[in-house]
């Protein structure tokens, strides 16, 4: 497998204007990172409609240090109009556009995120994305995918069970469309993020489909381990099963407090090379 | 583990997403005059950051309440300005293509006139309440955060 850091995980540090996700991308190359993720909404320069030269731009950086781009990460965001929610025409096309802007970037796994946690969490459902959405959008975008070489990752992340998208991988049937655990869903210890732990079996179970991984963590421990994750076992399991994508470290616990991105972010990384290599 | 209720669940991300958005949004104690080169008009005006996790666009702002020294501001009279962009605050929630990027920052202006009676040099007291809707429903009442950003304000 390999692996690499989300920068995602320099958070506090980009949310604070401490560091620029091209420090980001220098840090993840110099602590031997394979490939790093972008999470367009957050180290894009003017998402939404970004200049192709910039994003173009960021993507030679990452590979003139050595590294590919792991995963374009980006959101079908459904809320964006005040005045009303948006078509399903618009967000077709917008997921054509990330689509295309992952390949300008290089990348070859791309996760345009469309949930509802209404879905899993009760409430107004008239506001819920359906699995039904998710079906007509990415069928609308497989011609895309397969022109472009792209794989349209399911991220799985908790409070979603673990095999929450295995209907839509089964609806759709295409190599361009493949699941991204993220370790969120195998995590313990009452995180903020964490409503109840599942088997590591669960995860097995998908190793079929999956084509990318978030290495979720929020905290280590004086050994280098997170406390709350199974990385021994998660990472256990994609090795029996010569998984050959990315796994990327997560590290989120920038929500909670500042620390130095940098320090979580090697230790993160130490951690999936101890499990990983 | 047991499973945690959805309420206590919906309670921890609010609070999450408000400790993160409160950090680093108010990052200067000054407060500068400016004036607007075409309206010829002068604002009190300080820089604030995006508070969410993420960019968004500008029309997830919901709303933006402004007091000084406790006295409200006339909501007419406040303006965000990004990139050199000047949008009455009010109308913030209009605006679907204009990015916010993540941590950026923006600037507050409020019409100088409008408050000139409750400033003064050092010591002034700043509140604001921000309403930021989510692009993505997490679930929360309403799909909207709301940010209390307080700092003491000096003008230079």
């Amino acid at each position: 497998m390999k692996l690499g850091v989300s920068l995602y995980s320099y958070g506090a540090d980009l949310h604070s204007r401490k560091m620029t996700v091209y420090d980001a991308i220098e840090h993840a190359a110099k602590i031997g990172c394979d490939g790093v993720e972008i999470v367009a909404e957050q180290h894009v320069p003017n998402w939404g409609n970004p200049n192709y030269a910039d994003v173009k731009a960021l993507g030679k950086f990452i590979e003139s240090l050595g590294m590919e781009v792991a995963n374009f990460s980006c959101y079908l965001l459904d809320f964006l109009r005040t005045d009303r929610r948006q078509s399903m025409e618009e967000l077709k096309e917008r997921a054509i556009q990330e689509i295309m802007l992952a390949s300008i970037i290089g990348a070859k796994v791309t996760r345009p995120i469309y949930m509802n946690l209404t879905d899993v969490k009760g409430g107004d459902l008239n506001t819920s994305s359906t699995k039904e959405d998710l079906i007509e959008i990415i069928s609308h975008c497989l011609p895309t995918l397969e022109e472009y070489d792209i794989t349209w990752a399911l991220e799985i992340h908790a409070p979603f069970p673990p095999q929450y998208y295995n209907e839509i991988i089964k609806a759709l049937d295409s190599p361009h469309v493949g699941l991204m655990p993220d370790f969120s869903c195998w995590q313990t210890g009452g995180l903020p993020s964490e409503y109840q732990s599942n088997e590591i079996s669960t995860f097995v179970d998908l190793l079929p489909y999956v084509v990318h991984v978030h290495g979720k963590g929020h905290e280590f421990n004086e050994n280098g381990e997170e406390p709350n994750t199974p990385y021994k076992e998660l990472l256990g399991a994609l090795k029996d099963a010569n998984y050959q994508g990315y796994v990327v470290a997560e590290y989120e616990g920038w929500w909670m407090n500042y620390k130095d991105s940098k320090t979580m972010v090697e230790k993160h990384f130490r951690l999936l090379e101890k499990y990983g290599r | 583990m047991e499973k945690k209720d959805v309420a206590s669940e919906i309670n921890e991300m609010v609070e999450l997403m408000q400790t993160l958005g409160e950090r680093d949004v108010l990052p200067s104690s000054k407060m500068e005059i400016v004036m607007n080169d075409i309206s010829k008009e002068e604002y009190y005006t300080f820089d604030l950051g995006n508070p969410w996790y993420t960019g968004q666009f500008v029309s997830t702002i919901k709303n933006i309440a402004v007091k000084i020294n406790d006295h409200n501001v006339d909501p007419e009279k406040v303006y965000f300005t990004l990139r050199g962009q000047r949008i009455q605050a009010e109308t913030a929630n209009t605006f679907f293509e204009l990015w916010w990027g993540m941590g950026e920052l923006a600037q507050l202006q409020i019409k100088k006139d409008s408050i000139d009676q409750y400033i003064q040099k050092t010591d002034n007291k700043l509140e604001i309440t921000m309403g930021m809707r989510s692009a993505m429903s997490y679930g929360l009442p309403g799909n909207i955060i709301k940010y209390q950003f307080k700092n003491t304000m000096e003008v230079i």
